[in-house]
């Protein structure tokens, strides 16, 4: 089969690989029909974390047909056209009971990486490096995937796969961040991040409650797209962020910060570029400009909500603030497989429109340009779907 | 077993062993007729390399003792055991491979069996004298049941210890805690995670 491969900072080819076979009594193999680019990719793409091999191939949000299945699954069969969500499920430890799925005990192959890395594992995940999971990603012709009858949701035929497929990670993503930050009615929500999961974000905080949302970022269509969606927005090129948050939220500060952004914030600010310093010489993994201003601007008592990934260390975190202002961090990989069926209803509501978040369709083939386009925010570039079997251009 | 499944020795020492400690501990404290029947211990007290770990499992503490008592299940929990032929009751013959074609048999004798709590065994003769138990207790709340796992074998200086080294490599901590995964993904998930790609540690 084909698959997007990883070949060393910034490389990316479409290769050959052999078709991926059925391990476990519990696996299915998918056809992918749709697969996007995320935005996390970028950060393996650029070479930031860890436990990323040559030969590794990308790809967590993915969606197809079932094709063949083990054995021991019985909630989903040949034929089925299902989505996969990133983080993966075994289904029967406790936290995937009470449906905290991306903090599984099971389905983390190389576990030991991880609890060397973070202490405890979390879930495995598609594509995301060896130390969670190594398991061979989506963007690919064909797909493995573990524990079918947990991690398979069969989509309706109403709906399109543009439609269906960012379920299996940003809309959640962008939700769980604004679930978390406990919105209460009232609330002005700030935004930092304007990219696809700040998108979700932006939406979800309107759907649980947020008076009004404040959106920061420094690439104009970006802030376009989240006016288009009812936000006030922050070009952090061109203001004092803090002190624009404080006069628009008569002083009190906004009352949710979510951190769509994580470590590879750009900034002038002074201990931005000290991150970036670092960074370079891999002194440090993250650079947290976004998450200290957030925590600096957030008003009192407020929530901080991190769905940006971050992977390792940030220096210079503001602990002294997030007590005497008496904030609460709330953070994650995201417990995908909660979110997927009470967020397909909103879509089949049409509540929301995901399909608007793509800005390119391609053929897998044409993913290594798609990579780069992406990363360089060229073209107007926010979302990628790939569509293997299509001709390359 | 399957070849492919990563397994591990140190835990079949575990299920086998613990006794030696704990026999001469009993022995200190007075003993019984149980950890002095055959008149020593396995690994003579304070002498052995020890190792414990504990695993939380999501399922109640008779399941999870029905599984490890039944010896023939364990070669697919411990990826260096190779097979469990039980003797009688309470006595079982083991045979593990370790890399370069090494390979060792040892007999093991239960000396404690608690059901629905306690296993402990130690080793008779072979290249390996080993000893070990596994305790099963209710964890609070619905978190279902720890699993805590004692190991102990010759000391890793002499001629026997260095046949351990030759199964378990140098880090025999980690092979007993990637087996007390497998073991707890088998009972939670029904099978281990794999990935097609990595060899399991």
């Amino acid at each position: 089969m084909r698959a997007v491969t990883f070949h060393g900072t910034g490389k990316v080819s479409v290769d050959n690989h052999p078709d991926p076979a059925i391990l476990t009594p519990y696996d299915a193999i998918v056809r992918v029909t749709s697969t996007a680019i995320c935005g996390s990719d970028l950060h393996m793409y650029g070479g930031y974390v860890p436990t990323v091999m040559k030969g590794d191939v990308f790809g967590h949000e993915f969606m197809g047909e079932i094709v063949e299945v083990g054995s021991a699954v019985t909630k989903v069969k040949r034929g089925d056209r299902v989505l996969v969500p990133f983080t993966i499920s075994c289904g029967s430890c406790r936290n995937c009971t009470l449906g905290k799925t991306s903090l599984c005990d099971n389905s983390n192959p190389n576990a030991w990486m991880a609890d060397m890395l973070i202490g405890y594992t979390c879930s495995g995940l598609y594509g995301y490096s060896h130390a969670f999971g190594g398991y061979p990603g989506g963007q690919a012709e064909y797909v493995r995937i573990a524990w079918a009858d947990a991690n398979a949701f069969v989509v309706p035929e109403e709906l399109t796969d543009e439609q269906a497929l960012f379920l299996t990670d940003i809309f959640p993503t962008g939700y769980q961040a604004a679930d978390q930050a406990r919105i209460e009615p009232g609330d002005t929500v700030a935004v930092w991040g304007c990219g696809p999961v700040g998108w979700f974000a932006i939406q979800s905080a309107y759907m649980l409650g947020a008076e009004r949302v404040i959106a920061i970022d420094r690439v104009p269509d970006r802030l376009d797209r989240a006016r288009a969606l009812g936000a006030d927005t922050i070009n952090l090129e061109d203001v004092d962020v803090v002190e624009t948050l404080k006069n628009e939220t008569g002083g009190r500060g906004p009352d949710r910060a979510i951190d769509c952004v994580g470590m590879e914030a750009h900034s002038h600010a002074l201990d931005a570029l000290a991150d970036k310093a670092k960074q370079t010489l891999k002194l440090t993994f993250d650079r947290a400009h976004v998450l200290r201003q957030a925590i600096y601007a957030v008003g009192k008592g407020g929530t901080v909500s991190v769905p940006g990934v971050y992977v390792g260390f940030i220096d210079k975190f503001p602990m002294g603030i997030v007590v005497n202002k008496g904030l609460t961090i709330v953070s994650g990989q995201t417990h995908v497989h909660t979110y997927v069926k009470p967020l397909m209803e909103r879509i089949r509501k049409g509540e929301i429109d995901p399909t608007k978040v793509i800005t390119h369709t391609l053929p897998l083939e044409s993913a290594a340009d798609a990579y780069e386009m992406f990363v360089t925010k060229s073209d107007g570039c926010e979302k990628v779907v790939l569509k293997p079997g299509a001709l390359a251009a | 077993m399957n070849a492919t499944r990563p397994l591990s020795l140190l835990t079949g020492i575990a299920l086998l062993g613990l006794g030696g400690s704990l026999i001469a501990r009993s022995l200190s404290k007075g003993g019984d007729g149980e950890a002095t029947r055959n008149g020593r211990a396995a690994v003579p007290y304070g002498s052995g390399t020890r190792i414990e770990k504990v695993f939380t499992i999501m399922r109640p503490a008779s399941e999870l003792y029905d599984y490890w008592r039944d010896f023939g299940n364990l070669p697919s929990i411990m990826s260096h055991v190779q097979s469990v032929d039980l003797v009688d009751d309470l006595r079982s013959r083991w045979t593990a491979k370790g890399p370069a074609g090494f390979t060792a048999v040892w007999e093991a004798e239960i000396i404690d069996d608690t059901p629905g709590r306690r296993i402990a065994w130690r080793s008779v003769g072979g290249n390996i004298p080993n000893a070990g138990s596994v305790t099963f207790t209710d964890a609070p709340g619905d978190r279902g049941t720890e699993l805590h796992v004692e190991l102990e074998w010759a000391p890793p200086g002499g001629p026997l210890g260095k046949s351990f080294a030759h199964l378990f490599g140098d880090d025999p901590g980690l092979i007993v805690e990637t087996d007390l995964r497998r073991f707890k993904a088998t009972m939670e998930a029904g099978y281990v995670a794999l990935n097609g790609t990595d060899v399991t540690k």
